[in-house]
């Protein structure tokens, strides 16, 4: 069993390699000056409670989605609509090929759901950097579709996730 | 990115190659779209030289580092704006009766649960 942990002081983020320099250089860079600016939170993955050696990351913040002009007639506008986006998530090199980034996907679908019982949320959205990501998240058939006139980005509705069986959302992986 | 220095100018043509996963549905209709700029001579040298370290080609490398650019932009942009008829789309997909999970996510969640147990 592998553990989720709020970034920290002790993570080793600069040993941290995934194989793509700028997820390694936000980890290192960026994750915990954006989370002391409460601009995301990132989350890595253990091997055990406090151990340094981060297996992997990802990265939620809160974006609204809104149409770029006012309707023309009739219609009320409506929106902007809250919408979470996995930022990044990325898994070392001495950890792939265990599934550990499927499973770190799911944790945040997880968080997401339990997430919009509070507050509004109508799907997590998530950027693909490369055709390898795209392939994969397709290729999971996790119920991420491409955003109408956008297929870099993808996203899942809410109302998809709060019929998955998660299991009660805790700190193990 | 490219800063235009106008004594000394070198211009990098880079076709930037959308999708190439072909089952994917396409929104733009060309296989290739082309950006121009100029750049300094500098500037040239340096991308030529970061290419060479990566073992790509100049517009592969150029490709990537537009795309990582943009990418780094469009994260820290808080509104994510649609066109009003993808807004709508949007709109539209949150609100309907969700698909029912595919057998592999079903699979997953049930290994998800088991090895936390």
């Amino acid at each position: 069993m592998r553990y989720v942990e709020i970034l920290a002081a002790h993570h080793d983020r600069a040993a941290f390699n995934c194989g793509k320099e700028p997820l390694n250089r936000f980890l290192r860079e960026q994750a915990k000056q954006n989370a002391d600016r409460h601009l995301g939170v990132t989350k890595v993955v253990v091997n055990s409670p406090g151990d340094a050696f981060v297996q992997g990351y990802f990265t939620l913040v809160t974006r609204t989605v809104e149409a770029d002009q006012v309707p023309v007639k009739k219609k009320l506008p409506r929106g902007p609509v809250g919408v979470v986006l996995l930022g990044r998530l990325a898994v070392d090199t001495t950890c792939h090929r265990q599934g550990l980034g499927q499973r770190i996907l799911l944790k945040a679908m997880n968080e997401v759901e339990v997430a919009s019982r509070t507050i509004g949320i109508h799907a997590l959205v998530l950027d693909v950097i490369d055709e390898e990501a795209r392939a994969w998240y397709l290729g999971l058939d996790f119920g991420f579709q491409p955003f109408p006139e956008d297929p870099d980005r993808l996203f899942v509705p809410v109302s998809f996730l709060r019929q998955l069986d998660f299991g009660p959302l805790d700190d193990k992986l | 990115m490219f800063v235009l220095n106008r004594r000394e100018t070198w211009q990098i043509d880079t076709q930037l190659t959308p999708c190439q996963n072909k089952s994917m549905p396409r929104v733009t209709t060309s296989s290739s779209a082309r950006i121009n700029c100029r750049i300094s001579h500098s500037l040239k040298e340096k991308v030529e030289a970061a290419a060479r370290l990566r073992g790509q080609t100049v517009t592969a490398f150029t490709e990537s580092a537009l795309a990582e650019k943009a990418q780094e932009v469009l994260q820290n942009e808080e509104r994510i704006q649609l066109s009003q008829s993808a807004f709508e789309a949007f709109l539209h997909a949150i609100e309907s009766p969700p698909e029912k999970p595919s057998a592999k996510l079903q699979a997953a969640l049930v290994e998800y649960k088991q090895q936390r147990s």
